[in-house]
This record gives structure tokens, C-alpha cells and sequence, in this order.
């Protein structure tokens, strides 16, 4: 990796940061604001993942693995979310 | 190092060397089973009879507790690595695992976490008592103040960080060392039921590792996590079922895959099916990780998700009838010799079978409104674990003996210690299963209820069960005086292990083996080369005085304070005794490897990237449980009103630049511009540090506030999570000083180092990426 | 007894049945091979047997894994749909519940709400031939509500309720008890179920 190309992607990172920041003094709608957020986030992460982790340079058999933690990763979390949807905590 | 004389008490307790572990794990987890043993005939013989007074109603919840977590976690598991530790490397050709030292600290963090929750029995309150499963919030510190929990619970952390070491060692090992030619096709069957076990493990302890955290964390801390009813009982129930149902596979597969590779030796025929059953267990091991809602059928969940669960459920079924009949048609057209290995491997597929049939009824919602909870469980899971992988990884035993101890064992006695063992185990688990109307965890019952028959049925057959076990020890004990001379191969398998004399020498092979395009195995005698020696017997005091300093500052955590500050003292020593040894990363030099899969990829490097995999599901246990107890509010504060904007972006920025640095060092180094590389190492460094310091007092201005880790939800979730994130920035502080440190005095092989290092911390980065706006935007 | 139970019995038979079946078939031609292929003196090791040195060669056919799983999947899913009708049953009533009783468990014993505000722990009475649909929370840790002698109960879990109905024809007293361990009181956590006639039920619940 190029220092030139490592400090493009940094301001890159950046400039997604001040979005993020951005978004959240805007007024917007719910959903919209939650998705856009987080998919900054996501974007954040996969150019750290690719450029600075590189892992598309380690090869397919990392990336893969890679792949299958993230849907773990999702996987738990939305599993467990939607077994409590219907639910409501009734305090009794 | 000194010369120490083998078999010394300093050679076990600073040894590196596979084959010694993996006799330490034997025989600890052979001193496991008899404390879990000891336990288990207590309360049988508690419940022989109705309305009896051996233990107490408090005495025997401990009892159990700590027999379930003991046979689960320091026995079953520990016996199936033992082996794994012994046998794999020579299964593939290796001479040690890919990181020996590792290794070792593997071990000791073992022994002192099961010693650190034994303790618990010495304190007031006695010890862990709230069931292995350790539900909330029966396991807060309101209902279970007794410091004995906490002890079971740090014990607990103890064993995840030790088999997470493992887990790392072991997909290293198996991906990166197999002899040139040895295709993973190749491989024999243990190891591959060791690779997949290991994989679940990667994936499932993390989720445990969270929950005990956040246990941790509400009694040490006074968090809210299990105490509120927000997240109470459902949010343990999901964190640690999530974990507990793979880790019954993690549980089972050494054993299953030890039967498949003794069926073969004795029956003469090769395994039907291998690559079939190989491709089974994957699909098997996939779906254990997404049917953890099975085990709160009748906690309320939402209805829809429960069927999908059961289904899912239903389907591990037909991987696992295919593993079966696989088993089964290798037996056709054989020549069956009917040795101990092979009546234990037998007996330990009929029982899987019994135990995997029952379990079907277990994944019905319906049924299980009845029968959870009850005795019939109890029946499943002992017919699976006990009766399925126990007695297959005892059938392993029984067939590496001879390669471990150079001596065969007697078979006679090996056929009555089989079959007191089936017998006494049918008719204790039979009994079991009968007793389906019958609570589990009750210390007595009333005559009326007509249990009696079969409890004492069952106290009958545990006892001759459990007597059996002395006439393994005795067999084996016996053989290592009188027993006959093994000779390498005396059960004319095929696979690389029984190429060598059996004990192994250090090296195990005094060449380089080789698998040729035709199959065949070779060894070929290495170059004779003055210099070199393959370093195999490598002692370090390191492993083993870490884990006391990790045992110590635990013990001083939950019982008394300077205890806590020795710990820390003798685990700062033992570090730094770690990184300044002179330790050659190249010990196995002269050997060549297999390079596919993960060609190119450097042994360290693949090590670091198998710890953050793990390290990611952790991070999603913390937040998933973020999440829930936040969407189980009915309110919570607005974005940005909590916690300051101001620190986080800051610290955001700070944490995406100290990446950037440590990319710069990095490019540096592959230019050789050493100075360069110094200079992005500091800057990280520093960055890393400031961001602490922001998070310290950023945490400093809200204590002033008052919002304290008991004040809400809102603030425990907060502190929890990014202080778990700050203890991984401060864990990879302390790897770059010592890089940094190295840095200056030898740059060779720094690019590699600063790689490594590299991917850890830029996945720390990535978690802050999403704990950012988690916490401050959202 | 009661719909439920006897619905959770046929359900738990069938079961039991292809269970058995399917344990007995496997079983026995695992016996059968053992039996049917033991080695015998003087005959030769089959000519693909293990061999030192040597990678086994590959061996089995895949139609094997196919008709398996057909087999099997077929099993699962005659057994799936009684499942799925069984737990319909045990979540919507047939007639509407006459009463709602609140069940609250806690260390260590159960505590009954009627609807007209009466309350009693440890015995619970209920008229024969009425549904009735339970209210489940408890008010500390995580217990379990069951009856014994019915087969069934539901979860017990601070902060929430969890819901079931039972009717049941037979007069009687039946055994109540927490199946979920809760503490050192856990295995004393029981009540009484007392079936009264309708009449005999009124007169003890009297008004409203």
C-alpha cells in the first residue's frame, strides 16, 4: 500500500466522519436517518477493512472466513432482536 | 535456560512441548472427572430415595451446578484437546503446534480456572449454585450474593481466554502445517473433527465470553444488565444459548470423529462416505449456530420465530442420520476385530443414536411445554454427551494408548471395564429417561410421586458406572509397569502417526514427511546440517507464571484486594519474561508445509486474523445486548443529550488517524526506511494513548454527574461496552510498546510484526466505527 | 384429563412410535453388521483395508446421502405438522376462557389473583369444565409454572407475562411446582390444584 493511497483513504474516513455528524443535525426522518448512519458506518469499516486491513490482498480463503463472521456477527444480533418483536416488556 | 532434567516438576511446569501437554490435559481432566464424578454419585445417592437428608437443599444446588460445569467444561472438552494435543501434530506431519508457548498457556489458564472456581466450595455461601446454565437473574448479586459465584464466573473467563488460545493454535496448526502433499482431504479423521470443533468454538465462546462479562460487570460494577427487567432473564437466556448449543457440538464432535477414525482400523475397510460425513458436520456445525432458540420454547418469544427455530432444528437431524448410517455401511464387507477401542467405539454410536433420537422430541414446541425442565432432558443430554462423546473420545483413549505410553493395555480388562460401563451407564441414563414427569434440580421428592423405581435404578447404575473408571485407571496404570511393548503400529492403521516409534521421540519424525500424488506417506531423512536442531522441548517459564497472575489477580478481584496487586505484579514480570526470551519463530526450521489453503499468508498474521473473527462475535454480543435492553425500554435519552458529541467525534478522529499512522509505519517498513517506521509506531502510540485519556475523562466528567455504572441503563450499557472496547485499545497498546521497543533494537522481520499488529488494530478501529454513532448519534 | 394433555400424549406417542421404529432399524442393522461381518480365523483382511503409509482410497455413494435425507426430512415433516397442531391448541383455547387468573411465582411458592381480587398462595382452586386462562409473571427470579400430572406449563419470568389456558373435566387435587431452578428453596415450590364442581366453586368464590 501506497502512503499516497493510505492518506486518500484517511481523508476519506474523514470527510464520512464530518457526514456522519452532518446527518445527525439534519432533520430527517427516522428510518432514513438510522439507515444512512449506519451505512456511513459500513462504509467506514469496509475501506478500513480493504485498505488498511487489506484484506482483499490476503486472498479468497481470508475473505471468506471474513465474510462468515460478518454474518455471524449479523446474524446473532438480528436473531436475538426479532425473537422478542410482538414482545413488550409489561411491568408488572 | 538452564539445563533442567526431563520429568523434573520444573520440566512439566515450564514445557512447551505437545505431546507433554497433552499429557498434562490427560491427566487433569481425568482428576476433573473425579470431582465431577464425586459430586454426581452424592446427589444420586441424595435422590435413591425420597425424602432423604445426604445434602442439603443449598449443598446439593452446588452440587450440581458444579458437576455440570466440571463434566462439560473441564472434563469432556479437556479430553478431546488432550488427545487433539497429542495426536494431531503427528497426524499431519508437524513437529509442535504453531505457537508451543501458546499452547502451554492454554493449559495453565485451564488448571487455574477450574481451581479459581473450586475455591468457591471453601467460601461462605459454598459454591456456584444456580445451575451449570446459570440463568438470570438467579446469577445476579442480589439473588446469589455468595462470592462463590463470582469465583465460578471469573473461572469461567479464565478457561474462554485459555481455549480461545487453543482455538487460534489449532486452526494455525492444521491450515499452515500439514507435510507437503497432504491435501486437507487427506487428513485423518480426528483432526478433522478437530478443526470443525474448533471453528464452532471460534464462533461460540465469545458469546459466553460476553455474558460472563456483562455478569461480571453487573456484580462487580453494579451494572443493570441482569438485575432489570429489561434485560434480566431473556437477555442471559439468548447470550448464552447462542453459545450453548454449539458448544454441545464443540462437546461432541472430538469423540464422534474419534469413532470414525477407529471404525476403519478395526472393521479393515476404509470410511464409507468421508468426504460425505466431512460435509455433514459442516452443515451441522452451520445450523447449531442458529438454533439456540430451542432451549426457550416456553419463555414467551415471538411465536413465528419459534417455529423457524424448530425446523431448523429438526434439519441438524439429517446430517447427523447421514454421519450415522455412513458409520454404519463401513461395517459392510468387513472383517471386524472386536478390540476395546472398537467395543467403546460401538457402544458410543449406539448410545449417539438413542441420545440423538430423543433429542428430536426436545425440538418440538409443543412437546417441550412438557417436557422441559423434566428428567427427560437430563436422559437426552447424558445419552448424547456422556453415553455418544465420552465414551467415543474413552474408545480414543483406549486406541492411542499404546502410541502415548509405548505399552499396550490389557484387553481383558478392557473388556470388563466395557462392560460395567455399558451397563452401569444404560441403567442409570434408561431409568433417566423414564422420569419424565419428575422436576430436574429438586434434592428430594415425595414417596407418592412413584419415582422412586427408577431414581434408584438410576443411583444403581451410576455407581457401577462411576466403580468402572477404576478399572481403566488400574488397566493403564498397569500397563505402564507390565505392559506389553506397542511397537509403532500394533493396530496396522494407515495414518501418520503410527509411522513413528511409539513414544514419539521430541520430533517426532526424524525427517521430513512427505505424501506423495499416489497417497503413499514417506519419510524423508533431512539434510544433515551442523547447525541446525529443531528446537522441540523449547521450555519457557512464561505460560505458567502468566496464569498464576491472571489466577491471582482474579482471586484478589473477588475476595481481597492486595492479592489482586501480587497478581498483577507477577503477570507484568511473566510478560515481559514472554516477549524478551529468545524464542525462534522459525523452530521448525527444516520442515516444509502444505501451502494451500491460505497461501502466503504468514503464520502470525493468520493467527491475528482468527483472533479477531472471534473477537468480532464478542463485539456483537456486547452490542446485541445494547440493543435489547434499549429497545425493551419504553424510553431512553435522545441522541446526543447523554453522552458528549464533542469526545466522541474526537475520539473517532484520533482512532481513524492512528490507523492511518500505523498504515504509514507499515509502508515504511517495506521501503526499509526504518527511522519512518519508528516515528508511525510513536505517533500510533500516542494517539492510542490520548484516546484513553479522552475516554478516562470523559468517564471521570460523568461520574462527577453522578451517572455511575448502576444509574441506568443508558450508562451501564455505555460503560460496558466501550470500556470493553477500551480494554482491547489498551491490550493493543501494550503490543506496540513492545514493538516499539523491538523497533529499536532489531528491524528484522518488522514488516511482519507491524502487518500483524496491524490487523488488530485497524478491527479495533472498525468496532469504534459502529460503537460511535451507536452511542453518541443514535 | 384435559384437551391439552391428552392432545400433548398423542403427539408425545407418535413420537415415540417413529422414534422407535426408527431407533430399533438403525440399531438393529448395526447389530447385524457387527454380528454378520466379525472377523474369522483364517480369513484374509479385505483387500482395501488400512494400510501403513497409505491415504485410504474414497469409498461410498453419494445416492446413499439423498435417499437419507428423503427419508428423514419426510419423518420430520409428518412429525413438524403435529407439532404445529398441537401447539395452536396449547395457544388459542377452542371457548373462550371463562376467568383470567394471575399466577405469580416467587422464592418460594405461587400466588393465585382471581379476578374479583381474591388472592391465595400455595393452593389454587378452579371449577371442572371451565377454561381458564393463566397470566404467568414472577416477582424475582426466573421459575417455571407446570402442572404434573397435565404435562404442560409455561415460563415464569420477572416483568412479564406469560400466557396459557387449561380447562379440565376431572374433579381432584393436582400437583402445582416450579421446574425451573430458583434457589435453595426450588424442590418446595409447589401447590396445590384443587378441580371443585362448578357449584361447590361459586360458593367458596363467591360474589362478583
Amino acid at each position: 500500500m501506497r502512503f499516497s493511497t493510505a492518506l486518500f483513504v484517511w481523508v476519506l474516513l474523514v470527510l464520512a466522519t464530518v457526514a456522519e455528524l452532518a446527518l445527525f443535525r439534519t432533520p430527517l426522518d427516522r428510518t432514513l436517518f438510522t439507515v444512512s448512519l449506519f451505512g456511513l458506518a459500513g462504509l467506514k469499516a469496509s475501506m478500513i477493512a480493504v485498505f488498511y486491513q487489506q484484506v482483499t490482498r490476503e486472498g479468497g480463503d481470508v475473505a471468506v472466513f471474513y465474510f462468515f463472521t460478518l454474518w455471524v456477527a449479523l446474524g446473532f444480533i438480528i436473531g436475538v432482536l426479532t425473537s422478542m418483536s410482538q414482545i413488550t416488556a409489561t411491568h408488572v | 535456560m538452564a539445563e533442567i532434567t526431563p520429568n523434573s516438576v520444573r520440566y512439566w511446569l515450564f514445557t512447551t512441548n505437545h505431546k507433554n501437554i497433552g499429557i498434562l490435559y490427560l491427566v487433569t481432566s481425568f482428576y476433573f472427572l473425579l470431582v465431577g464424578g464425586a459430586l454426581a454419585l452424592l446427589f444420586r445417592l441424595q435422590l435413591a430415595m425420597p425424602q432423604t437428608e445426604i445434602l442439603s437443599a443449598s449443598s446439593f444446588n452446588q452440587a450440581v451446578t458444579v458437576h455440570g460445569l466440571v463434566m462439560v467444561l473441564w472434563f469432556l472438552s479437556p479430553l478431546g484437546f488432550a488427545l487433539a494435543n497429542y495426536i494431531v501434530p503427528l497426524q499431519i506431519g508437524a513437529n509442535d503446534l504453531a505457537f508451543p508457548r501458546l499452547n502451554a498457556l492454554s493449559y495453565w489458564l485451564y488448571l487455574f480456572g477450574g481451581i479459581l472456581a473450586a475455591i468457591g466450595f471453601f467460601t461462605p455461601g459454598g459454591a456456584i449454585d444456580t445451575g451449570w446454565t446459570v440463568y438470570a437473574p438467579l446469577n445476579t448479586a442480589k439473588y446469589s450474593p455468595q462470592v462463590g459465584t463470582t469465583l465460578g464466573a471469573l473461572g469461567l473467563l479464565m478457561l474462554i481466554a485459555s481455549v480461545t488460545a487453543s482455538t487460534v493454535n489449532f486452526l494455525v496448526t492444521i491450515f499452515k502445517m500439514r507435510a507437503p502433499g497432504m491435501r486437507l482431504m487427506h487428513m485423518p479423521m480426528y483432526t478433522w473433527g478437530i478443526l470443525l470443533t474448533v471453528f464452532l468454538m471460534l464462533f461460540a465462546f465469545p458469546a459466553l465470553a460476553a455474558a460472563g462479562l456483562v455478569l461480571a460487570a453487573d456484580r462487580a460494577l453494579g451494572t443493570l444488565y441482569f438485575v432489570s427487567q429489561e434485560g434480566g432473564a431473556l437477555l442471559w437466556d439468548n447470550l448464552f444459548w447462542f453459545f450453548g448449543h454449539p458448544e454441545v457440538y464443540i462437546v461432541l464432535l472430538p469423540g464422534l470423529f474419534a469413532v470414525a477414525e477407529i471404525l476403519p482400523v478395526f472393521a479393515r475397510r476404509p470410511l464409507y462416505g468421508k468426504r460425505v460425513i466431512i460435509w455433514a458436520t459442516v452443515a451441522a456445525s452451520i445450523l447449531s449456530l442458529m438454533v439456540w432458540g430451542h432451549h426457550m420454547f416456553t419463555t414467551g418469544v415471538n411465536p413465528l420465530w419459534r417455529e423457524v427455530m424448530t425446523v431448523l432444528t429438526e434439519t441438524i437431524s439429517i446430517p447427523f442420520g447421514v454421519i450415522t448410517i455412513s458409520f454404519i455401511l463401513t461395517l459392510v464387507g468387513a472383517s471386524i476385530r472386536l478390540k476395546t477401542p472398537m467395543l467403546f467405539a460401538l457402544a458410543s454410536l449406539v448410545h449417539f443414536i438413542i441420545g440423538g433420537i430423543t433429542g428430536v422430541f426436545n425440538s418440538s414446541v409443543a412437546l417441550d411445554y412438557g417436557l422441559r425442565g423434566t428428567y427427560w432432558v437430563v436422559g437426552h443430554f447424558h445419552y448424547t454427551l456422556l453415553g455418544g462423546a465420552a465414551t467415543g473420545l474413552i474408545a480414543g483413549l483406549y486406541y492411542w494408548w499404546p502410541k502415548i505410553s509405548g505399552r499396550m493395555y490389557d484387553e481383558r480388562l478392557g473388556r470388563i471395564h466395557f462392560i460395567l460401563y455399558v451397563v452401569g451407564y444404560n441403567l442409570f441414563a434408561f431409568s433417566i429417561h423414564l422420569l419424565i414427569d419428575m422436576p430436574r434440580r429438586v434434592y428430594t421428592y415425595p414417596l407418592e410421586s412413584g419415582w422412586l423405581l427408577n431414581n434408584m435404578v438410576a443411583t444403581t447404575g451410576a455407581l457401577i458406572f462411576g466403580l468402572s473408571f477404576l478399572l481403566l485407571f488400574f488397566n493403564l496404570y498397569r500397563s505402564l509397569r507390565k505392559g506389553a511393548e506397542a511397537g509403532p503400529n500394533p493396530w496396522s492403521s494407515w495414518s501418520l502417526e503410527w509411522l513413528t516409534p511409539s513414544p514419539p521421540p521430541p520430533e517426532n519424525y526424524g525427517g521430513q514427511p512427505v505424501v506423495s500424488a499416489d497417497g503413499v506417506i514417506s519419510i524423508t531423512p533431512l539434510p544433515i546440517d551442523g547447525g541446525r536442531h529443531m528446537h522441540v522441548n523449547h521450555l519457557s517459564k512464561a505460560p505458567m507464571l502468566v496464569s498464576l497472575g491472571t489466577f491471582a489477580v482474579f482471586l484478589g478481584l473477588a475476595l481481597s484486594m492486595p492479592i489482586a496487586l501480587v497478581g498483577l505484579a507477577i503477570l507484568a514480570a511473566s510478560l515481559i519474561i514472554w516477549a524478551r526470551e529468545s524464542w525462534s519463530s522459525h523452530h521448525m526450521e527444516g520442515l516444509e508445509f502444505e501451502k494451500w489453503p491460505f497461501q502466503g499468508v504468514e503464520k502470525t498474521r493468520l493467527g491475528v486474523w482468527w483472533l479477531i473473527f472471534g473477537e468480532a462475535v464478542l463485539f456483537s454480543g456486547l452490542i446485541l445486548s445494547y440493543l435489547w435492553v434499549r429497545f425493551m425500554s419504553a424510553s431512553w435519552p435522545a441522541a446526543g443529550t447523554a453522552f458528549d458529541l464533542t469526545t466522541g467525534a474526537a475520539n473517532t478522529f484520533i482512532l481513524l488517524t492512528s490507523s492511518f499512522t500505523l498504515v504509514a509505519a507499515l509502508a515504511a517498513a517495506r521501503l526499509g526506511r526504518h527511522s519512518m517506521v519508528r516515528a508511525g509506531l510513536l505517533t500510533t502510540f500516542a494517539l492510542g494513548l490520548v484516546f484513553l485519556l479522552n475516554k478516562a475523562l470523559e468517564w471521570a466528567h460523568l461520574f462527577a454527574e453522578g451517572h455511575t455504572f448502576g444509574s441506568s441503563l443508558p450508562f451501564s450499557t455505555f460503560y460496558v461496552t466501550t470500556g470493553a472496547h477500551g480494554a482491547h485499545v489498551l491490550a493493543g497498546l501494550i503490543v506496540l510498546a513492545y514493538l516499539i521497543v523491538r523497533s529499536f533494537r532489531k528491524t528484522e522481520g518488522i514488516h511482519e510484526s507491524v502487518e500483524s499488529f496491524g490487523i488488530y488494530w485497524h478491527f479495533v478501529d472498525i468496532v469504534w466505527v459502529f460503537l460511535f454513532p451507536l452511542f453518541y448519534l443514535f | 384429563m384435559s384437551e391439552i394433555t391428552a392432545q400433548w400424549f398423542q403427539l408425545f406417542n407418535l413420537y415415540a412410535l417413529l422414534g422407535t421404529v426408527a431407533g430399533v432399524v438403525v440399531i438393529g442393522l448395526l447389530l447385524f453388521n457387527i454380528v454378520r461381518y466379525r472377523a474369522r480365523d483364517g480369513v484374509n483382511d479385505p483387500p482395501d483395508a488400512p494400510t501403513p503409509g497409505r491415504i485410504p482410497p474414497e469409498r461410498g455413494r453419494i445416492g446413499a446421502v439423498w435417499i437419507l435425507t428423503g427419508l428423514v426430512g419426510g419423518i420430520l415433516l409428518t412429525l413438524t405438522f403435529g407439532t404445529i397442531n398441537t401447539v395452536n391448541l396449547i395457544l388459542t383455547p377452542p371457548r373462550k376462557p371463562a376467568m383470567t387468573v394471575e399466577v405469580h411465582g416467587f422464592q418460594w411458592g405461587w400466588k393465585f389473583i382471581y379476578p374479583n381480587g381474591k388472592e391465595t398462595v400455595g393452593e389454587l382452586r378452579l371449577p371442572a369444565g371451565t377454561p381458564v386462562l393463566f397470566k404467568v409473571t414472577s416477582d424475582d427470579v426466573f421459575h417455571k409454572f407446570h402442572l404434573i400430572e397435565f404435562k404442560y406449563g409455561v415460563d415464569a419470568l420477572p416483568g412479564r407475562f406469560n400466557e396459557v389456558w387449561f380447562s379440565t373435566d376431572i374433579v381432584g387435587t393436582y400437583t402445582i411446582q416450579c421446574f425451573e431452578l430458583c434457589g435453595a428453596g426450588h424442590s418446595n415450590m409447589k401447590s396445590r390444584l384443587v378441580i371443585m364442581h362448578p357449584s361447590e366453586f361459586q360458593k367458596w368464590y363467591g360474589g362478583g
